[in-house]
């Protein structure tokens, strides 16, 4: 009878896994043993068997449906005026009275212009997980808020030296669809803002008030992943967490 | 003339460029798909399978670490979502709906179809842990080191999973009338 560790090594052997010493244990188990033999043969007939399934073309206007149905992949860089400011956030979310810069996400055929500004108010607080954010070199607030069935993540945030935050929707099945910030008339200021390839990339001085609007895409099922947020400050990761979507 | 380099099409496929997520589809579909048809048993929910692990990976080729080998990295995605599919099927299927393996004689068979319908059917009978390291062994020709990347185990539970795999299965066809 053979022990489990001869038949995985008669199996490992069917695959030429082998090291040499354990080639050497094989090939003396096969000499000495006829129920080693038949395993062995037994096991290589099952994966002929499955090897010899034919393979069969895919449907001929597959590839055209993926491809219809992979986002835009361009980077959408949103060009803001003015520097980045500590804004009193939170009230102003309360309020509700909100400047949304709006990408071309938002807008099917978007201008120069349309990159820049509308206004509008969002809609009230549904659910709301807050994190307080306290350690060295950064400090403020990370709110994640569903506001009439949108997702948004909004952050108030210091930081001794300048910030990077990044927002992975990779799996999640949201999707950027851009950003707002408090109407005080000075207009949102980052440096840059980027959202390519299911990452929305912040980089600006060391403060930051806005909120990320992430819509649900179109081809949303039950995707399980969360969002994830990593704020690097200084060149070092300062803070990372995962929110549910 | 010489065919683009995978890493010039993944690095303008994170650019947007369709030519170039074209060309990744192009190698890499029908592998993916065969694979995805082995592990969920039937061509619309492979199709469905493969549609959306390439659009994952599209989506996320930011975070595609260039030291693993693509193919590694889209079968991961791809094995992931043909389980996922199978978890939601059979958890949304009654027993009544589910397709019930048939276990009616050697004779029986032998007249029912060919061999590969038996083959394919009795790999549809493997739980899934097993059926995946099978169809990336014997279909996908993976390494135990790759299949243990792609499935996030150890080599030696490749190892063992591929040898209880491989001992089902056989008696599984031996139950449905197909010899070795």
């Amino acid at each position: 009878m053979l022990e489990r560790d001869e038949c995985e090594l008669i199996s490992a052997g069917v695959d030429g896994e082998l090291s040499p010493r354990e080639q050497r244990r094989f090939d003396e188990l096969l000499a000495n043993s006829p129920e080693a033999r038949a395993l062995h043969d037994e096991l290589r007939a099952v994966g002929a068997a499955v090897e010899a399934l034919p393979e069969q073309a895919p449907p001929a206007d597959l590839a055209a449906r993926i491809l219809d149905r992979a986002a835009p992949r361009r980077a959408v860089v949103v060009p803001l005026r003015t520097p980045w400011r500590r804004m009193q956030l939170p009230l102003a979310f309360a309020a509700g009275l909100l400047v949304a810069v709006v990408t071309p996400r938002l807008l099917p055929e978007p201008t120069a212009d349309e990159l820049q500004w509308l206004s509008g108010t969002l809609a009230p607080a549904s659910q709301r997980a807050a994190q307080r954010i306290e350690m060295q070199g950064l400090e403020g607030q990370l709110n994640s808020v569903l506001r009439g069935g949108t997702r948004t993540l909004e952050f108030d945030l210091a930081a001794a030296a300048p910030l990077e935050i990044e927002v992975g929707l990779a799996g999640t099945g949201l999707t950027f669809g851009g950003i707002v910030a408090n109407g005080d008339g000075q207009g949102l200021v980052a440096e840059r803002i980027e959202s390519t390839g299911g990452t929305v990339r912040v980089v600006g001085d060391g403060a930051a008030a806005f909120g990320l609007l992430l819509p649900a895409t179109a081809a949303a099922g039950d995707e399980g992943a969360g969002i994830h947020v990593a704020i690097r400050s200084g060149g070092e990761i300062r803070y990372e967490a995962t929110f549910d979507r | 003339m010489s065919e683009t380099p995978e890493s010039a099409l993944i690095e303008r496929g994170r650019r947007g460029d369709r030519q170039a997520l074209a060309g990744l589809l192009d190698r890499y579909q029908r592998p993916v798909y065969n694979a995805a048809l082995r592990i969920v048993g039937n061509p619309d929910d492979a199709s469905d399978v493969t549609q959306s692990a390439f659009l994952k990976a599209f989506e996320n080729l930011d975070r595609y670490d260039p030291s693993y080998r693509f193919f590694s990295w889209i079968y991961r995605i791809a094995v992931n979502e043909s389980i996922n599919h199978n978890k939601r099927r059979y958890r949304t299927h009654s027993l009544e709906e589910r397709d019930i393996p048939d276990h009616r004689g050697p004779q029986l068979s032998a007249e029912r179809g060919s061999v590969s319908r038996e083959v394919r059917q009795g790999l549809m009978e493997l739980d899934d842990i097993y059926r995946v390291v099978v169809v990336l062994r014997h279909y996908s020709e993976f390494s135990y080191r790759e299949i243990g990347e792609i499935l996030d185990i150890p080599e030696k539970t490749v190892k063992s999973r591929l040898f209880t795999a491989r001992r089902q299965m056989r008696d599984i066809l031996i139950a449905r009338g197909v010899d070795g």
